[in-house]
């Protein structure tokens, strides 16, 4: 996995192709939005905006997820 | 005004990750963050990514706090559990959980990518992992918020959650 999507050649690609691949990235790798950022010469907090821009969804909570947090919230 | 929960317990410590302090940021809610937890520890990288932004607004704010000593900034100790967790998550998530593990004093761990958060949970770190979402849940519940659920769900979905709404309301 490191050999196929780890490519320093990703850091010269325009930031549109970036941004489409940090999507697919995200999609089809283990890593997280910021290991991705990194990969592909972004500050992580900039990923973030730009693609929030887009509207793509950066965290999605199932309902499993969600009751876990309120469980946690709960407890806190 | 005393919130409710301040009354009965004292607050817990967190250790955050960039994007909790980011989105509080972004939709008006860091500064409550005090009436939720006593202080916030962030690792060295996660005030670096936030000072490399170049988000002027959101930086002014953390050194406001950092003067205030509610967010306190600490480096790790373990840099080879940090190089280990960097090969699937971004410096900051890594380092904020090798202080999850380092930190005894801190009681709860906020991280918001799901990814970042499925690592930490088979960590089997004895620390309660909370995220954005949760914190938000808590400020409803305790009356700390004082906007409406739909805005703050609003606001959410503009900052990038995607969650089934109706277990946000019944707060």
């Amino acid at each position: 996995m490191k050999i196929l999507v780890e490519k320093k050649e990703f850091l010269e690609y325009p930031e549109d192709v970036k941004l489409l691949l940090s999507i697919a990235l995200y999609e089809v790798t283990p890593y997280s939005w910021d290991k991705i950022a990194e990969m592909l010469g972004f500050n992580p907090l900039i990923l973030r905006e730009r693609l929030k821009a887009f509207g793509i969804p950066l965290h999605k909570y199932g309902e499993q997820e969600m009751l876990g947090e309120i469980e946690a919230a709960r407890n806190l | 005004m005393v919130s409710r929960r301040c009354l009965v317990k004292s607050k817990p410590r967190a250790i955050s990750d960039t994007s909790f302090i980011s989105v509080m940021h972004d939709i008006g809610y860091l500064n409550l963050c005090s009436e939720v937890f006593e202080k916030i520890y962030v690792s060295q990288s996660v005030y670096d990514e936030v000072k490399q932004s170049g988000m002027r607004s959101l930086m002014a704010q953390i050194e406001e706090l950092i003067g205030n000593k509610f967010i306190i900034i600490k480096k790790c100790g373990n840099v080879a559990l940090v190089n280990s967790l960097r090969s699937f998550l971004g410096s900051g998530e890594a380092e904020t959980i090798t202080l999850a593990l380092e930190l005894k004093d801190a009681e709860v761990v906020i991280l918001d990518d799901l990814k970042a958060r499925n690592l930490y949970a088979r960590l089997g770190v004895n620390k309660r992992l909370l995220g954005t979402i949760g914190v938000l849940k808590f400020m409803f519940t305790h009356g700390i918020s004082k906007e409406s659920v739909d805005t703050v769900i609003t606001k959410l979905g503009q900052a990038g959650f995607r969650f089934k709404k109706d277990l946000f309301k019944d707060c």
